[in-house]
């Protein structure tokens, strides 16, 4: 059987829920309407892309036109964060939604469409051929009655005595590793973990041919954790359909097919499994992934920049996501983008989608075939690599390897003898000098060497303002606000020191700040650690990681300490001897080096002897 | 479970002793000289002498102080012994025993009147709320809540017995006499515990175990009957306990209405005798009686809810 979801749009009336909540708080639609009718008026001149009646203004929109195939044997996975529609998705499925929802689009069990079944009709299929593992919160399960017995009702219903049916409970608590005895138990008397396994075995002893696993694993340790990510394969390689609601990215990963990323009420990106830990498409699933703890990972955790939008019908124009992305263009604001294909092909290919106007994740930098010498030394040897929008690269490599040549040919200050550098699109050199360096904020390897000795803190700071013409009466606000955010004191006394009278720690967050002042959208950090000690250290690759994080900007590292590298990029590009060794995920890039030099790199940063 | 019940049963003889400490003083500081009363009531109003009224003074042990007074009382009560009437002297205790059957009857037919109207009606009124159903019901129930109760016994034997002539008007006996007494307490009781069962019915409906319940593929009927009653009868079973103190506290004025011959009337009787014997006695029984439904319900609750049984007494 399949479970298939058609342009399912489901709405909450809030009036409702305020009534339902605050008594009698009585808040009659057209009355509002007709006393605020000026305002009204006033407000949809203003926003005249909210093409929404009145009536929609007042609903939350859970779920927007969510088409999702879940097909025979196979287990499709939807993640997101809390509020992203996962569990009105879940009630959907079953038509459980609240008596406020409003729900248009179609719901089909294989060929037949449920979404105009009345309760009686609904519940024929309910359990039988579909049932649901609840989010194991509050009091999913009934408090006054016993695990067992609630296991078994279903069977009950369906006409099986009570004593076989007791029975077949018994074993499916037993399969589900509830130990004998515990089953007779209340379910304020078992443990969560436990609990999450009862309410698995409800839904599994009717042997239902489609399977809704709401969080399932969101209470269990690991092990059992992995112990129902067998029972899940087992169902589906029985030929079940299984929607599993999750936000553990990994569960998620190990037990399905497929992956539907939701935000907002809205499938941003449908994808394979395998590709959603090393190559997810969306800006938004980059930054899921990159939220989440895995075993694996070393990168410091991030956390989507930004706040979830209003989810107010029509209260948000063009892309959902556009606020929080790291790569959001003018159209994005304007326009409801479209669901693009991800392998280019029309439908043929394996259904996975992005909807970006981008089409996803795009491209920031890309170097073609670049080679450089200096006299008769050849830096760099026909080197291709490239920089994603909102990404942390870090080039790892020994002194001398040319990753500091790179990282300036790639910020414009030198040329390339060979091949060619791409800045969205624009060749680096044909770019106009002064809109390419608004852009790109370069943080030299010395910031005592960078920073003139003749300016205070206050000049150097303000010194690309005035390159660029900018420096106007908000700039020392400006600069101060920069100060604060490198965590630098913004009085007067400090902004009129000279570098000498500066440590190296707080040098180098001028050199930041300054870097930072025009807001660029690629930082390019030449080393800019490597002398610092530890403690100073961490505290600027954090600083640099949250003003990444916070600002969504792509960040090119330099750094020839691979074990520092990996705690702050997402990918790791190896140079020896000018070229690229090695290149991907950095989590990859450590656990299963390809390359011998790699590994030489590894096994020099945790401080074993190299031969 | 018994250490719970040990506890419970020491703060019970402490209401207890908390209650006939208070009738006592009230007793003492209503108008009119006790012995004078009680002069009046045995020899009457015509040949009565000081020196009979002093005569039962001293015999009736009045003359003591106070608390003089209520220690001895206590004594022979602790003892069994609650005395006998000031006026016929006829043991107490016998007394209250003779009339007590009259009135466990009438609580008891008054509370199933109750709960028979309350919990179908609470129910059917939160499966469809803000119905019609619900709105006529709840009005129904804010009426019975503040209509005193006296008045609609007197406007039930207005209409059944004096203008219908259904059942007799009062007095006590077969079936029908109890008809008009039990609805007269019971509506009210009834009018309380239907907007609860209501309010209970509705806070239940909306737990998740109800939607689990439904997603289930269960029957509306199965719901509510086996999912939600079981789970909203806990907070209405406690009130039943304090009702039942409405119901004695009802009875006082329902049985002098309908001249029902209970531990009710028995008090208000010698209330106007001022029997004290016979108050302190019949106020001491039903405060018993109170307490120990009380303590059973206690228990019942636990019974019905499982997380109260192991987690709250062990």
């Amino acid at each position: 059987m399949t479970l298939k979801f058609k342009d399912l749009t489901v709405k909450y009336t809030m009036f409702d829920t305020l009534k339902d909540g605050g008594g009698d708080i009585n808040i009659n639609s057209n009355t509002n309407i007709n006393t605020n009718s000026k305002t009204n008026t006033n407000n949809n001149s203003n926003s005249n892309a909210n093409t929404d009646t009145n009536t929609d203004t007042n609903t939350i929109t859970a779920l927007d036109n969510i088409s999702l195939e879940i097909n025979k044997g196979e287990c499709v996975a939807v993640i997101g964060e809390s509020g992203s529609g996962k569990s009105t998705l879940v009630l959907a499925s079953m038509k459980l939604l609240a008596s406020n929802a409003l729900m248009s689009g179609q719901i089909f069990l294989d060929d037949v469409d449920i979404s105009d079944m009345t309760d009686k009709e609904m519940e024929q299929l309910r359990w039988n051929k579909i049932s649901i593992v609840f989010q194991n919160y509050g009091d999913v399960l009934n408090p006054v009655h016993r695990i067992i017995d609630q296991v078994a009702e279903p069977l009950i219903k369906n006409g099986e005595s009570r004593s076989v049916a007791l029975e077949m409970s018994g074993k499916m608590l037993d399969h589900l590793k509830i130990k004998t005895g515990r089953d007779v138990l209340f379910p304020h008397q078992i443990s969560a973990g436990e609990r999450q396994r009862v309410l698995m075995a409800m839904a599994l002893i009717t042997d239902p041919d489609i399977l809704v696993l709401d969080e399932p694993v969101s209470s269990v340790d690991a092990i059992t954790k992995s112990y129902l990510a067998k029972v899940i394969k087992q169902q589906v390689n029985a030929g079940k359909a299984v929607l599993l609601i999750t936000h553990d990215l990994s569960f998620a990963h190990l037990c399905s097919d497929r992956i539907a990323v939701l935000y907002s009420g809205m499938i941003l990106e449908l994808l394979p499994s395998q590709k959603l830990l090393d190559a997810p498409c969306h800006p938004y699933t980059r930054a899921l992934v990159r939220s989440f703890p895995m075993m694996e990972r070393a990168k410091d955790l991030a956390g989507v920049r930004g706040a979830p939008p209003s989810k107010i019908s029509g209260a948000t124009r063009g892309c959902i996501f556009q606020q929080r992305c790291t790569q959001s263009i003018d159209i994005c604001s304007q326009k409801q983008p479209q669901a693009m294909s991800i392998d280019g092909s029309n439908g043929d290919g394996d259904g996975s989608y992005v909807v970006c106007h981008r089409g996803g994740i795009a491209t920031m930098v890309c170097v073609n075939n670049i080679s450089k010498s200096y006299g008769d030394i050849e830096v760099l040897k026909d080197i291709s690599i490239t920089l994603d929008e909102g990404e942390i690269l870090a080039l790892v490599g020994e002194t001398g390897s040319g990753k500091t040549t790179l990282a300036y040919l790639t910020a414009g200050t030198i040329k390339p003898d060979g091949g060619k550098i791409v800045f969205r699109g624009q060749e680096v050199g044909t770019i106009d000098k002064k809109e390419f360096f608004r852009t790109v904020g370069i943080i030299y390897q010395s910031p005592k060497d960078s920073i003139s000795h003749r300016f205070t803190v206050l000049e150097a700071i303000a010194e690309p303002l005035r390159i660029h013409g900018l420096f106007d009466d908000s700039s020392v606000q400006r600069i101060k606000d920069a100060l604060n955010e490198v965590q630098l004191p913004d009085e007067d006394y400090f902004m009129q020191k000279y570098p000498h009278e500066l440590s190296g720690g707080e040098l180098q967050r001028v050199a930041i700040a300054r870097a930072l002042i025009l807001e660029p959208d690629l930082l390019i950090a030449d080393e800019s650690t490597s002398f610092l000690d530890p403690s100073v250290q961490a505290k600027i690759l954090k600083l640099l990681l949250d003003l990444q994080n916070n600002r969504g900007i792509s960040m090119l590292f330099v750094m020839h300490d691979i074990g520092v590298a990996r705690k702050v990029s997402d990918r790791i590009a190896v140079l020896h001897n000018g070229m690229i060794v090695e290149n991907g995920p950095s989590h990859r890039v450590i656990s299963n080096p390809q390359h011998f030099y790699t590994k030489l790199l590894i096994d020099a940063s945790k401080g074993n002897e190299i031969e | 479970m018994l250490t719970f019940i040990l506890k419970r049963m020491c703060l019970m003889f402490i209401v207890i002793l908390g209650v006939t400490m208070m009738t006592f003083l009230i007793m003492h500081f209503t108008p009119g000289d006790p012995a004078e009363m009680i002069a009046m009531a045995r020899y009457g109003v015509d040949d009565l002498t000081q020196e009979d009224i002093e005569w039962i003074r001293v015999q009736e042990g009045l003359d003591a102080p106070l608390h003089i007074q209520y220690i001895k009382w206590l004594n022979h009560a602790i003892h069994g012994d609650l005395g006998c009437s000031l006026i016929n002297g006829q043991p107490v205790l016998s007394e209250i025993l003779v009339r007590f059957p009259a009135t466990i009857k009438l609580a008891a037919v008054s509370m199933l009147v109750a709960l028979i109207i309350a919990i179908p009606v609470g129910i059917i009124s939160a499966t469809r709320q803000y119905s019609l159903t619900d709105n006529v019901s709840m009005m129904g129930a804010m009426l019975g809540v503040s209509m005193p109760n006296f008045w609609l016994g007197l406007l039930l034997i207005l209409l059944f017995s004096v203008h219908l002539g259904w059942f007799p008007v009062c007095g006590y006996g077969g079936f029908e006499y109890i008809i008009l007494p039990a609805l007269t307490l019971g509506t009210g009781m009834a009018a309380i515990t239907t907007r609860l069962t209501r309010s209970s019915m509705l806070e239940v409906l909306r737990q998740d175990y109800i939607r689990t319940a439904r997603a289930k593929g269960l029957s509306e009927k199965v719901v509510i009957s086996k999912h939600a009653l079981k789970n909203a009868l806990i907070p209405i079973v406690t009130v039943i306990g304090m009702q039942f103190g409405r119901v004695l506290e009802g009875a006082v004025i329902i049985e002098t209405i309908f001249a029902w011959p209970g531990i009710g009337k028995l008090l208000v009787d010698s209330i106007y005798a001022r029997d004290f014997a016979m108050i302190q006695g019949g106020v001491l029984f039903v405060a018993v009686i109170f307490v120990i439904v009380n303590l059973v319900v206690d228990i019942s609750y636990t019974y019905l809810d499982p997380r109260i049984r192991y987690e709250g007494v062990k």
